[in-house]
């Protein structure tokens, strides 16, 4: 009944090449078309797309220096408002200094917040959390026993006395993300793992006598890649409005450099006089959370193995 | 020659919230070279727990016993090794297919790495080798353009195409003894067809010993060599194929092979069913535990429990009525 033409003993064939139905090429405008059904989260991809730009050709976008001072230019209204000019764009702030360039220039603190506090604690949750699902009993137990205290410290006590000791720096902050926000991928981790190792090709692989530490890399990782993903996305977006946070309590960055929290923090005082020099910072942490929000959305939707058949 | 798979007594329990549950109590059978050895039963009565006991797949305890092993190269028992051992055991030299292709295959690793997995474990090959004898295998095993569906995701394929990858996985390294736990039940009829012939194809061309699990006694008598059947953690009877079907002695298996609808059965007549329900195997009675739904019990049934005993060439039977005669048996 099979239709084989080969036989054991027959000479072994060319590998053939890989077909088009999973070439990169095919992959990708899969994964584009995917995208493009969901509206909302092209508006993501495109909102983290004008942060990540931002904050990477800066220098290309911006008028002037974000530090430098006109206070004959000071406390300009924006543009389309009356006594603003398209000199600058979003208007001064109250020492003059262009609030659009300081906009440009406060995505790379955000982003680089959001991209490397997320990496640490995805990474730190990832290895942790697949030791205690992997591993179960007492290991667990010990692990999980340290993240629920983590979760339970106030971390704005935690960064306030970082802060006193080590000093305010961006470094600082992302460290303190990237632990205190670990806990939540442990979490996350360690429940998939626990969910992957009941799976039955977990029991298929231990039954063709897989060693432990193979399974654990070559099947268990790859199927965490997925929901791990979808949480650093909210996790990325939420660090961008935590750093928004601090930097308006001055825990953040040095006032030197222009962060959103930053400029938030000086317009407070003038919100009533001045409304946009707290307003345009202050759009921008919504919209750059938000576009992580929609993204994360989409991942989730697209990532849902229930629905990975539905090609068209 | 000594048969391939010896089990003696095989004891496996399980502690449960609700108390220790007595999955297989006593069960002994053999399989030699060549030969297809179908165990049948209904859903709980132990089977799958028994096989996978042997590879300790599954997480009771295992209280007594021992699984003699022989392939050619060494005679070991199964229940004694180590986990290292134990893990060479798997895959390299018995090979095990589970129920339910689709959960079986990793969902996001080609079909082709899963099956080079085996391989390149148990007989060390590099990455090329692996890759040139996946695609043998799948030849082997009849999926066409073996070559580039290397590349495909278990998605990508039927359920009768899935059995074959896993079939092909089980014997990727030459085993001597396949354990086929109900491989065609999640599968349509025209495709266990296929299935069952492929795993009697490549019995022949690979000398392996099958051990079939079903409940399919449709099945069974399309393949088996031998059968043994088990109800309640032990085996009820054993006989090669024609003489179980000709002359069952065991009450348990006249009632299923008197459940099967016939084709030349009349229409007006019910299916017979065997009455009650199977035991709760948390219990380890005194009686047999068939009493309750067995039309022949007398007083002997509920005072101890029946041993398997021959009551043919190589026909066993645990049970104290000889139903041939009408009377209880002699000499037991």
């Amino acid at each position: 009944m099979s239709e084989s033409t080969l036989r054991p003993g027959s000479p072994i064939p060319q590998l053939a090449p890989v077909t088009d139905e999973n070439s990169f090429a095919q992959r990708v405008r899969y994964v584009l078309r995917l995208l493009w059904r969901d509206k909302g989260a092209v508006i993501g991809l495109l909102l983290f797309s004008l942060l990540v730009f931002s904050a990477i050709f800066a220098d290309q976008l911006a008028l002037y220096d974000p530090t430098a001072q006109n206070l004959r230019a000071a406390k300009q209204p924006p543009a389309w408002m009356e006594g603003g000019s398209w000199e600058y764009p979003l208007g001064t702030d109250n020492l003059g200094r262009d609030l659009y360039t300081r906009i440009i220039y406060g995505s790379r603190v955000s982003l680089t917040v959001g991209v490397f506090g997320t990496l640490i604690a995805a990474t730190l949750g990832l290895v942790i959390g697949m030791l205690a699902g992997f591993m179960g009993g007492r290991v667990d137990g010990i692990i999980m026993t340290i993240v629920n205290v983590i979760l339970a410290l106030p971390y704005l006590l935690f960064v306030v006395f970082i802060a006193g000791v080590f000093g305010r720096s961006l470094f600082n902050v992302i460290l303190i993300f990237g632990i205190t926000d670990a806990p939540i991928f442990v979490r996350v981790a360690r429940g998939e793992v626990l969910k992957i190792r009941q799976s039955g090709y977990v029991e298929s692989a231990v039954s063709i006598g897989a060693k432990p530490f193979h399974i654990l890399v070559d099947h268990i990782l790859p199927n965490l890649i997925g929901p791990l993903l979808t949480v650093a996305t909210f996790e990325m977006s939420a660090m961008i409005f935590y750093e928004a946070g601090l930097s308006f309590l001055g825990l953040s960055v040095p006032p030197s450099v222009p962060s959103w929290g930053n400029m938030l923090e000086q317009g407070r005082s003038v919100l009533r006089t001045l409304p946009w020099i707290a307003a345009f910072p202050g759009l921008a942490i919504m919209l750059s959370s938000l576009g992580m929000n929609l993204l994360g959305d989409w991942l989730r939707d697209v990532l849902d193995p229930r629905l990975r058949r539905a090609r068209k | 020659m000594p048969p391939v798979l010896q089990v003696d007594n095989l004891v496996v329990r399980f502690n449960t919230q609700d108390g220790t549950v007595h999955a297989v109590n006593g069960v002994s059978f053999e399989v030699h070279e060549g030969e297809t050895l179908a165990i049948v039963g209904e859903s709980g009565c132990g089977k799958s727990v028994t096989m996978m006991s042997l590879l300790r797949l599954a997480s009771g305890r295992i209280l007594s016993g021992s699984a003699l092993f022989n392939d050619g190269y060494s005679q070991i028992d199964l229940l004694k090794l180590s986990e290292p051992e134990l893990r060479q055991v798997r895959g390299g030299r018995i090979g095990f297919i589970f129920q339910d292709p689709l959960s079986s295959l990793n969902p996001v690793l080609t079909i082709g790495e899963q099956i080079a997995e085996s391989l390149r474990e148990h007989l060390e090959m590099d990455e090329l080798a692996a890759h040139q004898r996946t695609i043998e295998l799948l030849a082997q095993v009849g999926i066409p353009d073996a070559a580039s569906r290397y590349h495909n995701y278990p998605h990508q394929f039927s359920g009768g195409m899935r059995q074959r990858v896993m079939i092909a996985i089980a014997i990727a390294c030459g085993p001597k003894l396949l354990i086929a736990d109900e491989p065609t039940t999640a599968l349509d009829v025209t495709i266990q067809a296929q299935i069952v012939d492929l795993v009697l194809r490549l019995q022949k061309e690979l000398g392996m010993a099958v051990i079939w699990i079903t409940h399919d006694l449709g099945i069974v008598a399309g393949m088996a060599d031998r059968v043994a059947v088990m109800y309640a953690g032990r085996v009820a009877e054993t006989a090669p194929l024609d003489e179980l079907y000709e002359h069952p002695q065991h009450p348990y298996t006249i009632g299923l092979l008197g459940a099967l609808p016939r084709l030349d059965e009349q229409k007006t007549s019910r299916l017979v069913n065997i009455k009650g329900a199977p035991p709760d195997l948390r219990n380890e009675p005194r009686h047999c535990q068939f009493a309750f739904r067995c039309g022949y019990a007398f007083e002997r049934c509920w005072a101890e429990q029946p041993s398997l005993v021959q009551v043919g060439g190589q026909h066993g039977a645990a049970c104290f009525y000889d139903v041939t005669q009408g009377v209880p048996r002699h000499g037991v």
